[in-house]
């Protein structure tokens, strides 16, 4: 883990001993607080709101509650839940809006409360969530969380060589987008 | 990847600015012992619906219940399911369970929850803004009535539209519905009337809002019913087949400008005039087309013609 900087709290790097203590044996209570930020803060650049990145957090670290040793890879698990999770609901939101919008009272609103960010950064994280998914998922662990190829890889369950391909992939997507909109200074 | 590329230091401010909220919003997220206590009730249901499974099992192989108990048995599994799929915390307890932890959905913040929605209906009826203010949180907002967004800074402009059109409610009542762990759910039906509806000549219309609540607070309304289309249909035909500039202004929702919204206001009483008019003249060629063709049809509401096939 490189846990150089960022915001990432990784699990790694943050001793469990005293936390561990308290919740019991399964150290759930220490998982929790080590990672719960770091995938609020995933699931929310994936979903734009932070109202479903919170219900979708909670609920991917509850369904990991007393399964946490079965799990081989916790700190990626809980967020492939998290991130599976704010798409279905995302999905199941855009579908109401769209059945509203087809009996035409609604008009378009955003489901989503993408809320106090400047406009020009709100407007990166826009462009992200447009990527495809792994490439999307793999920029946002790399930058949110101050993520290593190799780390991105293991949480993301694929090699290195693939997590390498998504980030260059993302990146160069990413480019061609917000240059084209002027929206990088 | 190098952290003078353009893009890296657009994503270092992009992502620093995502980990000053997340951390804000993480210091209040629920302790481990409320999650665990959720975690608790939701094993107890799936060994209730296992239960139920395997008693349905049974009945099913001494062959009486293909013709007794399956409807049945599907709807508590339904019910059942459901609460466990969509609803993880917050249903009540049963009374003799006390492990039930405080402040985690229990009956009595269901309870607190239900009053607070009905207060909120109470003083979104009454157009009372100080009142529905000291209900929401900071973050809130609704779409209530279903036509745009309004927040806690847009709600006075809201409420007045709101009154402007009548929007009324009567027979208000709210019912715990549903849950996550951080939020409680209140659903709330009512009968809706409005100007539309005292100049079209139609009854007050069922509605239902889902009210979510937030620490005490409430986070969202959100209309969950489908529109009424024999009240709302005439008038939106009316709208912008007649008036271009007040359709635009009306699909602005209730974010209006507090230029357009004064306008608007304005001119609302000389439009429900006119709408009043065109109804009539509907009624009028309404009428005529169904003497020159079949038999007069009274179950049949001209407005509601109108709404399908426009003016004559």
């Amino acid at each position: 883990v490189s846990g150089s900087g960022g915001d990432g709290a990784h699990a790694a790097t943050v001793p469990t001993s005293t936390a561990g203590a308290v919740a019991g044996a399964d150290g759930f209570e220490s998982f929790y607080r080590c990672s719960y930020r770091p995938v609020l803060q995933l699931a929310y650049v994936l979903c734009g709101s932070w109202t479903i990145a919170e219900e979708v957090t909670q609920e991917a670290f509850l369904r990991a509650l007393g399964r946490l040793d079965e799990l081989q890879n916790p700190e990626g698990w809980v967020r492939q839940v998290a991130v599976n999770l704010a798409r279905s609901r995302l999905r199941r939101l855009g579908a109401e809006v769209r059945a509203l919008g087809r009996l035409g009272a609604r008009p378009v609103a955003p489901p989503a409360d993408s809320g106090q960010l400047p406009v020009e950064l709100d407007r990166f994280w826009s462009e992200v969530r447009a990527l495809p998914r792994r490439q999307a998922q793999a920029l946002a662990l790399h930058y949110l969380e101050d993520r290593s190829v190799r780390d991105v890889a293991a949480l993301m369950g694929c090699s290195e060589g693939t997590a390498k391909a998504l980030l260059y992939q993302a990146r160069q997507r990413l480019a061609g987008r917000l240059t084209d909109g002027e929206a990088i200074a | 990847m190098s952290g003078h590329d353009p893009i890296d230091t657009l994503a270092q401010r992009a992502a620093t600015a995502v980990q000053d909220q997340a951390r804000s919003r993480a210091a209040v997220a629920p302790e481990p012992a409320q999650l665990r206590a959720v975690g608790t009730r939701r094993q107890a249901r799936r060994m209730i619906v296992a239960g139920i499974a395997a008693v349905g099992a049974i009945v099913l192989l001494v062959g009486v219940a293909d013709r007794l108990l399956p409807p049945r048995l599907e709807l508590l599994i339904d019910e059942v399911v459901g609460e466990a799929d969509e609803a993880p915390d917050p249903a009540p307890p049963a009374e003799d369970d006390v492990s039930e932890p405080e402040g985690t959905g229990g009956a009595r913040e269901l309870d607190e929850a239900v009053a607070l929605a009905s207060a909120y209906m109470e003083a979104r009826n009454a157009y009372d803004v100080e009142g529905a203010r000291q209900l929401v949180a900071d973050e809130f907002r609704t779409d209530e009535p279903p036509d745009g967004y309004s927040n806690l800074a847009t709600m006075e402009p809201a409420f007045e539209l709101v009154q402007a059109f009548g929007f009324h409610f009567s027979e208000v009542e709210c019912v715990p519905l549903q849950g996550t762990v951080t939020r409680l759910v209140v659903q709330c039906a009512y009968l809706q009337s409005s100007e539309m509806h005292r100049t079209g000549g139609h009854a007050p219309t069922p509605a239902e809002v889902r009210v979510y609540v937030k620490d005490g607070r409430i986070a969202e309304v959100l209309v969950t019913s489908a529109p009424d289309v024999s009240w709302w249909g005439p008038f939106r035909t009316f709208v912008r087949e007649h008036d271009l500039a007040f359709s635009q202004v009306m699909d602005g929702g209730l974010a209006l400008e507090p230029e357009a919204q004064r306008e608007l206001m304005e001119r609302l009483p000389e439009f429900f005039q006119r709408y009043e008019q065109w109804l009539d003249e509907q009624d009028d060629s309404s009428d005529v087309t169904e003497r020159a063709e079949q038999p007069v049809s009274p179950q049949q509401h001209p407005a509601t013609d109108a709404s399908v096939e426009g003016p004559v």
